[in-house]
């Protein structure tokens, strides 16, 4: 890898955005599956 | 289309032409020009990434899927979250600390100038060809619409938009793929409005739900492991992962919006955009066609949308057996409407299979008349309820919209080829020692002949629906195999220049044998082209040693 081991300015991590987008896509998944099951 | 619709498409245009020009200001410079300076809010990236993938055949194509089959190629985008997760992680920190203008000049930086080059002529052979289509393929179906020639509509749609992008670089197109992003989900939203208050004429929001479910329009998920079926939740999980890492990772007309931005957080910022707002701007779009089909059951559909072939048909030598047709096609509209007033399941299903029966047949006979073989009746579903059911003024915002929808799909290719020519073929092979006022005029030059090209392939493909389907097909060949140099460079240590460029060979040559001789469904085409790359490469990369 070679990416610098230290992070510059405007570099900041954002785990918990990628852990909201995660959440997000199970939960629309999971509507998804309900509006199936309701509905057909 | 009424006066006053004119009137809304040409002010847009104007506005778009006058507004992208305005942008130019602060491209006296390359990187102004391809990068705008690096100075971009994610916002604005953001919405542009996202502008680029909604082509005006997104809005006709995808609506006339959601009308025709209900929601399930939403599992297409499943994996997109994932992967513009792992891209700000990977790559929106590699190039933007690279200071590259394209994503293959990494690939010198990291390997050799020949795997460089040879994926940078892959982006450019596709992209080229594809950029041709992407204007093509609206063009058959706006021409239908407002009665133009082909040549005409692609003027319409090229004209403002290499003239913008030519003068105006990626800033011009970044801006104008923020307003015509808008004026989109407006009238998307506008859309689904007018399609609500037409169904609760008839019958509540319940009803017209549980209309639609008993067709399957609203079951979104198929968990069956099939790799011959397109749309699983698998391939959109797997395929779909190594599709949008492809193509938001190593597509320069993606990879060249994130550069532009003023940081690696702001880069971040606006591929994790897509990440939130994609599936659920895929939703309703698909929505919006399961709704046009709800609005059909209760007011008469023509039989098939397509009114410049149903009129082709109806003055033939078959006209009696289309009028026949026509006939049973009314009877078993007022059939199936009946039943659905009077939630009469059974009745609504059988009548609704005699109704699908004689589209079937009507589109047959339109094909064996006319001769377009590939003739899809769905793409015409959605123009037709704008043109014949939005009110004034909103139809004319809708035919905006599909404009905004092809010029911007358009223009971030535009811009893309035009940097990939000059910096990673032009300047890096042809005229290396040039000041920048000569690099910035080439640009503008190459910019301006990829829109005539793209204007000559959109002409001809037009009229070739089989090269629609080879070009649309050779993005899949490539971009799994771009995307395995790609995890080489990125991921690994040990993978040098010859086990790349052979890698690269190895992925084509079996992603071309696997699409040509199995029926595996195309979007596991990028995880195979992908995997065999990497495999390949590190293999050759340390014999080579």
């Amino acid at each position: 890898m070679s990416a610098p081991a230290t992070r510059q300015p405007g570099d900041t991590p954002m785990t918990g955005r990628y852990i909201a987008a995660l959440v997000v896509e199970v939960v629309i998944i999971l509507l998804l599956w309900l509006l199936g099951r309701v509905y057909s | 289309m009424r006066p006053f619709d004119w009137a809304v498409v040409i002010v847009y245009l104007t506005w778009v032409v006058v507004d992208g020009l305005r942008r130019s200001k602060g491209t006296d410079k390359v990187e102004g020009y391809f990068l705008g300076n690096r100075t971009l809010p994610w916002w604005t990236v953001g919405l542009s990434v996202m502008a680029t993938q909604i082509s005006a055949i997104t809005l006709v194509g995808t609506t006339g899927q959601g009308y025709a089959t209900g929601l399930r190629f939403v599992q297409s985008y499943f994996g997109l979250p994932l992967a513009m997760i792992i891209l700000s992680l990977t790559v929106v920190p590699f190039f933007t600390r690279a200071r590259v203008y394209t994503a293959y000049e990494y690939l010198e930086q990291r390997f050799d100038v020949r795997t460089r080059t040879a994926t940078s002529f892959l982006f450019l052979m596709g992209r080229g060809l594809s950029l041709g289509v992407t204007l093509a393929a609206p063009a058959v179906v706006i021409s239908s619409i407002l009665g133009w020639s082909i040549s005409t509509t692609v003027l319409a749609l090229a004209i403002p938009m290499v003239l913008y992008t030519s003068i105006g670089g990626v800033q011009a197109v970044a801006w104008t793929d923020v307003k015509q992003m808008v004026i989109i989900v407006t009238s998307l939203f506008t859309a689904v409005g007018v399609l609500l208050y037409g169904i609760t004429k008839d019958v509540g929001i319940g009803q017209a739900m549980d209309i639609a479910g008993s067709t399957g329009r609203l079951t979104a998920l198929s968990f069956t492991f099939d790799l011959r079926e397109t749309y699983t939740i698998w391939s959109g999980l797997l395929g779909g992962l190594f599709l949008h890492l492809s193509y938001f990772g190593c597509d320069q007309s993606q990879v060249q919006r994130y550069l532009a931005a003023k940081s690696i957080d702001e880069g971040r910022h606006s591929l994790m955009m897509s990440a939130f707002v994609k599936i659920p701007l895929q939703l309703l779009v698909l929505g919006t066609g399961a709704l046009v089909f709800v609005f059909y059951i209760f007011q008469t559909p023509p039989m098939l949308f397509n009114r410049a072939h149903d009129a082709q048909v109806a003055a033939s030598p078959r006209a009696a057996e289309y009028s026949s047709l026509q006939q049973q096609f009314d009877g078993a509209f007022e059939a199936r409407r009946a039943a659905a007033r009077t939630d009469d399941h059974t009745g609504f299903a059988d009548a609704d299979r005699r109704l699908q029966a004689i589209r079937a047949q009507a589109t047959q006979l339109v094909k064996d008349t006319t001769g377009d073989a590939r003739y899809t009746d769905v793409n015409y579903v959605f123009p037709t309820f704008i043109t014949t059911v939005m009110p004034i003024g909103l139809a004319g915002l809708m035919i905006a919209a599909m404009f905004a929808a092809a010029m911007s799909a358009s223009s971030g290719e535009l811009s893309a080829l035009s940097s990939a020519t000059v910096i990673d073929f032009y300047r890096r092979h042809f005229v290396k020692e040039a000041d920048d006022a000569h690099y910035l005029k080439v640009s503008k030059i190459a910019t301006a002949v990829w829109g005539l090209f793209a204007c000559l392939v959109s002409l001809y493909a037009a009229e070739q629906g089989s090269l629609i389907e080879v070009v649309n097909r050779y993005g899949s060949f490539f971009y799994g195999s771009i995307l395995g140099v790609f995890i080489l460079a990125i991921l690994t240590t040990s993978a040098n220049g010859i086990g790349a460029f052979w890698g690269l060979v190895a992925g084509m040559v079996v992603v071309l044998t696997v699409a040509f001789t199995t029926p595996i469904a195309f979007l596991w085409h990028n995880l195979i082209g992908a995997v065999v790359v990497v495999i390949v490469g590190l293999i050759v990369s340390r014999a080579s040693r």
